[in-house]
């Protein structure tokens, strides 16, 4: 009968060596880029960069040659159907959300207009990141600082800037898995736990929210972070819960403004 | 075989640049599936590296350099009885 911890052959046991050390490596790199306060890993995005950028450029040629015209055709074809629905859906919500907005800060136009920030490209894919980070071309080096604010042009809050570099920086969404933010819905102060590309917050039943209210969040400068997208009431739950999403697409986003 | 193998990893590596994150999570489970790969601990430190935001979600911990290390060697005595 067989088993897996006897002493193998000799070929056996050397990968298990080999694997073994590895192992070792991936732990002690991992160890030092979390002592070095993250410098490995900005020093492997430094490097990933050129290559993300070539990627995008390669994609967006074939894309642009008509190579996979049909196909293409297909999904700007569904694509613009579901944007369609979703515009129908949050665009009064939208509208919303920046007439609340412009209320608000109209009587401080003067403050918004002088108010620092920069447009920066987005250079990393959205969806790559399991941790809901994505990369700016935008560093130090052009006056960013980590914890600046990231928007969308309709003025959304997206995320706040986690770490830079010269020219890049790493950018954590505010609807990244597990991050959490605090909200004020309707005058109700919850807190949005993100979910990925949503946030869900629970508010008291006392509070009537509906589709399209927005979301802001007092710490950011009571920027609007997104609208109310679904609202499950139910009776039985001591609370309801409030899904908060933006009323853009993200993937969709090839430039941010970045504000400190 | 060795060229199944580099070509998962490399499809690893890229879809960590390019592509949703569950295609390097699917080719690490492939990769320690079939072959004792050190190349699948190198696909999730490089995630990590790449996409880790240091002290952020998840308290900071690098999910996809455990995942591998895990998937990896809890395949171990499997691919000992089977694949050998």
């Amino acid at each position: 009968m067989g088993n897996g911890f006897r002493p193998g052959p000799a070929p056996t046991r050397k990968g298990r060596r080999q694997l073994f050390l590895v192992t070792l490596l991936a732990i002690f790199v991992v160890l030092l880029n979390m002592a070095l306060g993250g410098k490995v890993s900005a020093m492997v995005r430094d490097v990933v960069a050129p290559v993300s950028d070539f990627g995008g450029k390669i994609g967006t040629a074939i894309s642009q040659s008509g190579y996979f015209s049909s196909r293409r055709a297909l999904e700007a074809q569904v694509s613009a159907l579901q944007d369609e629905v979703q515009q129908d859906q949050l665009q009064a919500a939208a509208f919303a959300a920046v007439e609340q907005q412009n209320a608000s800060l109209s009587s401080l136009e003067h403050l918004a207009q002088t108010s620092p920030g920069i447009a920066a490209p987005v250079t990393s894919s959205i969806v790559s990141s399991p941790y809901g980070t994505f990369t700016i071309g935008a560093g130090n080096a052009d006056g960013i600082s980590s914890g600046a604010l990231v928007l969308s042009s309709g003025g959304f809050v997206i995320g706040k800037v986690a770490q830079t570099q010269a020219h890049q920086s790493l950018v954590d969404e505010l609807f990244a898995p597990g991050a959490q933010t605090d909200v004020s819905i309707d005058g109700a102060a919850v807190v949005a736990s993100g979910q990925g590309g949503q946030a869900m917050a629970q508010v008291p039943h006392g509070i009537t929210v509906t589709q399209g209210d927005p979301a802001n969040a007092p710490d950011l400068g009571d920027r609007p972070i997104g609208v109310v997208q679904h609202v499950d009431s139910n009776p039985a739950n001591a609370e309801q819960a409030v899904y908060i999403a933006l009323p853009v697409s993200l993937s969709s986003l090839q430039f941010v403004y970045v504000t400190p | 075989m060795t060229w199944i193998r580099i070509i998962i990893a490399v499809i690893g590596f890229l879809g960590a640049i390019f592509w949703s994150w569950y295609i390097p999570a699917i080719c690490i489970v492939l990769l320690a599936l079939r072959f004792r790969s050190w190349e699948a601990i190198l696909l999730g430190v490089f995630m990590d590296l790449l996409w880790l935001e240091p002290g952020g979600g998840f308290h900071g911990l690098p999910l996809f350099t455990i995942f591998a290390i895990v998937v990896v060697w809890i395949f171990e005595p499997l691919r000992v009885e089977f694949l050998s």
